[in-house]
């Protein structure tokens, strides 16, 4: 299989200027001053002058053509942040992302504009992610129509006919607003505006978790499909480990800016190596009251992407940390057959 | 579903304006100023620049419903009359600042760099000065005239409307839908005109409504102070500061009744303003 | 169904109905809704968005926002009637018997005010405490609900806070005064995974401590399955089967809950599920008879007529449904 997608250390740093609200670090013992009058002074670990949110901090993998790779974390972890420097909707801080052979972060606006057509972008809650008051029918017809895809009125409208019957909503639809339709409708036009251009590869970012359950299923039905028809690579992203299961046979696990362990969806789930990704895995609910797993729990809150901890990110809270953890970051490394890890335990 | 489809009929909104009376009370007292501001001339018992020195300062009467003034001029046809002056002016000027506010606020908004800090300072510098007293010196500098009141009551108006519609686009700016737009493959400008801008407005047509109401006490309040229209014309500012000083004899009806009609103006407006926000913003609905 | 004296239950909903009159009509959102909840149980009231499971514990809770109204049945709270109590009395009992936390908790709290602060304030108003005590208590709270650092947290305002930890100083709150029953609406929706488990832990171990009774409110089956003792499933306005957490879901009765079980993507296997047909019905004009009948596979005619009744299946498992007698 071809790769079409390399990513190379790609980061993004959030500068955050000094706020009232700035964010705060909870597993940082609080820095204790005394005051030129005396008075002691207890300030938390975060200084409020400008800091650096390290959001993505080196992330390096690659996607081959076919294999819908997952990407799964918690708030903070920056998935969502990686996703939009993907398809460049954030202008990265550093590092290449290779696309079909080519660094697109090298492209000029008009040529990125041109890429855009080849990667394509679905957002997680589909109320945010359509233009109010918009009709559906100018929502699809724009990627397009600024794609040049059709020549005529005719050929534009037997164009939207098929997109909208492609994800399986009646022909109405077009003439709607967005406020008009149920969430699964307005998932289903997100999704259409974003294979009207057939894109090579699709970043779906959380696509079911503003959805109902069963009305989630259907759309997972539905990306299937689609990808059986037009031949469309996968990068989704999700919380819910349950839902990558469906559609990604390869799965990688961020935490803080890092991926920690990534391979096939199988060999994660049965045996995981890095601890985040056990307590991750372990955490999830089964919807099944006769199968109770034990919790695999980390202690403490996840630290600040601000105030990153030295060492290994999970180091203050992972029971297994080692003096080495805390000094030395462990590099991604390859366990066995495409499985990688990034973990001292593992690394000789 | 059924639903937002009817929502969108006269119905609903008349429906929505009922829920809170005094909404309609505004809307009709709004109503009844602007019908007798346009049917003025047919509707007022006399020539509002007609002098009678002997029917001079009569207190209210049958022939005379608001009496007269020093001039022997009828009150109520001067009211009327005046209602011509204002409200226009007052319309045109605040749409006309509107519009310019939105240009400048929504480039500004959505460019957002070096421009943005620049036009930005300059807005500030023109609101650090309180309305008024901004439009006193403008007046004062370039002359009472109507041309000239008009233009004051834009500039004004400028840096507020900017301000504001600035703010829209900064905050629209950042949602999702903007982001969808780009990677949709759409211009920038196409961006703004067709996706941000349409979801900025409405939120700013509530602060336009109530400017109407400003901008008539502000008239009012230039012409009280000679800095606004001149006389003869007849204009509810004049003829409060002409009645002042019969105030104290008096003679109450010169300054009163005007008066009345600047309340009654801006709190049509301002009552107005809260109905149109409740059929703009579902959240405010007690519905 | 008889007032909750009988049979220990601690609360007794009792055909509830609840209706939204709008310009276009009237929503018939609840209809006949009746369950209960025993003292020391957990018990999970699961739907899909619209199918009124919020709006079930507002009106028990009597926080219904106008034009939602009441418009019968009973919700038996020991020997007093919630529905019909007044303001006055209603208010008496929130927080201290009955207590509540929602989905968003850095909504509920005050942005404006320290976090121990408004602990405090909670604690002085339940109890006549005086304000070092309170303070103490705050404290001591917090530190129960596992936050670290908790004399640097009191200081916090509610943004500062992960959801995570708002969520436990909600929770604090709430348990303060050791009521009888929480209410938890959607309590871990848009938690990370991890925090949530350490969420539910909490509010099951807070329970358990104090002799709680917890109504949790959501649309996860999977958090029901590994945390609820019985379980009532919605759909649109009607509670379509009630039994206890291991009969729904090993042997499920009603098609809308082998539909729903079936579609839940499970991170130990992979499913195939085509979902549920149809979509739910307006609550404008809903079917007269069962509501689920225009999307059931099984649904005969008498079921787009004829609302059906509960049915007892097995001890303590009931089904709403014509088709299982």
């Amino acid at each position: 299989m071809e790769t079409i997608l390399e990513l190379h250390n790609l980061t993004k740093h959030f500068v955050q200027k000094g706020t009232f609200g700035s964010i705060v670090s909870t597993t940082e013992v609080p820095e204790v001053t005394v005051s030129p009058v005396g008075k002691k002074i207890v300030r938390p670990a975060v200084t409020r002058k400008e800091s650096l949110v390290h959001a993505v901090d080196g992330v390096t993998f690659s996607v081959r053509e076919g294999e819908n790779l997952g990407l799964v974390g918690e708030s903070g972890c920056g998935k969502t942040t990686l996703c939009r420097c993907i398809v460049r909707l954030i202008e990265p801080t550093g590092g290449r992302i290779i696309f079909r052979g080519q660094d697109i972060l090298k492209l000029r606006s008009r040529e990125m504009r041109e890429m855009r057509r080849k990667m394509q972008y679905v957002f997680q809650n589909p109320s945010n992610a359509l233009t109010p008051r918009m009709k559906i029918r100018t929502i699809l017809e724009e990627p397009i129509r600024n794609f040049n895809l059709v020549h005529g009125k005719t050929e534009l409208l037997s164009r939207l006919d098929e997109l909208i019957g492609l994800v399986g909503l009646s022909r109405e639809v077009l003439d709607k607003g967005p406020h008009e339709l149920s969430q699964g409708m307005k998932q289903r036009v997100c999704l259409a505006r974003a294979l009207a251009t057939n894109p090579e590869l699709c970043v779906l970012d959380e696509p079911t978790s503003a959805l109902d359950v069963s009305v989630g299923a259907k759309i997972i039905d539905l990306l299937e499909q689609l990808q059986k028809e037009l031949g469309t690579t996968y990068i989704l992203v999700a919380h819910d480990l349950s839902v990558v299961r469906q559609v990604c046979p390869r799965v990688a696990v961020m935490y803080l800016g890092r991926i920690v362990e990534a391979g096939p969806i199988d060999d994660l789930f049965s045996k995981a190596a890095h601890p985040y990704t056990q307590a991750l895995i372990s955490a999830v609910s089964i919807p099944d009251p006769e199968i109770r797993r034990e919790e695999i729990r980390l202690k403490g809150e996840p630290p600040s992407p601000v105030n990153l901890p030295r060492g290994c990110r999970l180091s203050p809270r992972c029971s297994h940390s080692m003096e080495r953890c805390r000094v030395e970051e462990p590099e991604l490394v390859e366990l066995e057959g495409d499985h990688y890890v990034a973990c001292h335990l593992f690394l000789k | 579903m059924g639903l937002p489809e009817i929502r969108k009929s006269v119905a609903y909104y008349w429906y929505v304006l009922n829920q809170d009376p005094l909404t309609i009370v505004g809307l009709a007292i709004l109503a009844s100023i602007v019908l007798v501001g346009t049917f003025a001339q047919p509707l007022s018992p006399y020539d509002p620049y007609a002098t009678s020195a002997a029917e001079a300062l009569d207190l209210p009467s049958a022939t005379h419903w608001f009496g007269t003034d020093s001039l022997g001029r009828d009150v109520l046809s001067r009211c009327f009359h005046a209602a011509q002056i204002d409200l226009p002016l007052a319309f045109v000027s605040v749409f006309s600042s509107f519009v310019i506010g939105l240009v400048v606020g929504s480039i500004s908004g959505y460019w957002n760099g070096k421009l943005d800090e620049f036009t930005m300072r300059v807005m500030d510098v023109l609101l650090a000065f309180p309305n008024f007293i901004l439009a006193i010196a403008l007046m004062a500098a370039i002359g009472p005239s109507m041309f000239n009141l008009y233009f004051t009551q834009v500039f004004i108006r400028i840096p507020i409307f900017a301000r504001l519609v600035r703010g829209q686009v900064l905050s629209e700016r950042e949602n999702e839908y903007v982001e969808a737009a780009v990677s949709a493959g759409n211009s920038s400008y196409r961006i703004l005109s067709r996706h941000i801008l349409p979801n900025s407005i409405p939120n700013v047509l509530i602060a336009v409504t109530y400017n109407f109401g400003y901008c008539v006490l502000n008239i009012a309040a230039l012409s009280f102070i000679g800095l606004g229209i001149n006389p003869p014309t007849p204009e509810w500012g004049i003829m409060v500061s002409d009645g002042a000083p019969y105030i104290m004899t008096g003679e109450w009806w010169l300054s009163v009744f005007p008066g009345i009609f600047i309340v009654l103006a801006v709190l049509a407006f301002n009552l107005a303003g809260d109905g149109i926000t409740s059929i703009m913003d579902p959240r405010r609905r007690r519905v | 169904m008889h007032s909750g004296e009988e049979a220990g239950h601690l609360l007794n909903v009792d055909a509830l109905s609840v209706s939204f009159p709008l310009f276009e009509g009237t929503l018939h959102v609840l209809d006949d809704v009746s369950f209960t909840i025993n003292r020391n149980e957990i018990f999970g009231l699961v739907g899909e968005s619209g199918s009124g499971k919020t709006v079930c514990a507002l009106a028990v809770m009597k926080l219904l926002d106008p034009p939602g109204r009441v418009v019968g049945g009973n919700a038996w709270f020991g020997d007093k009637d919630l529905l019909r109590l007044s303001e006055r009395e209603m208010r008496n009992i929130r927080g201290s018997k009955i207590s509540m936390i929602f989905q968003d908790p850095k909504s509920c709290l005050n942005p404006f005010m320290k976090v121990g602060r408004q602990m405090s304030r909670v604690f002085r108003t339940h109890s006549a405490m005086r304000d070092s005590e309170a303070g103490e208590k705050a404290v001591e709270m917090l530190s129960k609900m596992g936050i670290a650092d908790p004399k640097n947290i009191q200081n916090y305002y509610p943004h500062q806070l992960s959801g995570g930890m708002a969520q436990r100083v909600m929770i604090a709150i709430m348990m303060s005064c050791d009521p009888d029953l929480l209410v938890a609406d959607e309590p871990t929706t848009g938690l990370d995974v991890t925090t949530q488990s350490e969420i539910m832990r909490l509010m099951r171990q807070t329970c358990t401590e104090r002799g709680t009774s917890i109504w949790l409110v959501t649309h996860d089956l999977a958090v029901v399955a590994q945390n609820c003792d019985r379980v009532g499933v919605m759909h649109a306005g009607h509670i379509v089967e009630i039994a206890d957490v291991h009969s729904i879901f090993r042997r499920p009765l009603h098609p809308y809950t082998r539909g729903l079980i079936s579609a839940v993507p499970r991170i130990d296997k992979k499913i195939r599920s085509a979902g549920i047909p149809g979509q739910v019905p307006s609550f404008l004009n809903p079917p007269a008879g069962c509501r689920f009948a225009p999307r059931c596979t099984i649904a005969r005619d008498q079921c787009l007529s004829d609302k059906p009744t509960y049915v007892q299946v097995e001890p303590g498992h009931f089904v709403m449904c014509h088709e299982l007698k």
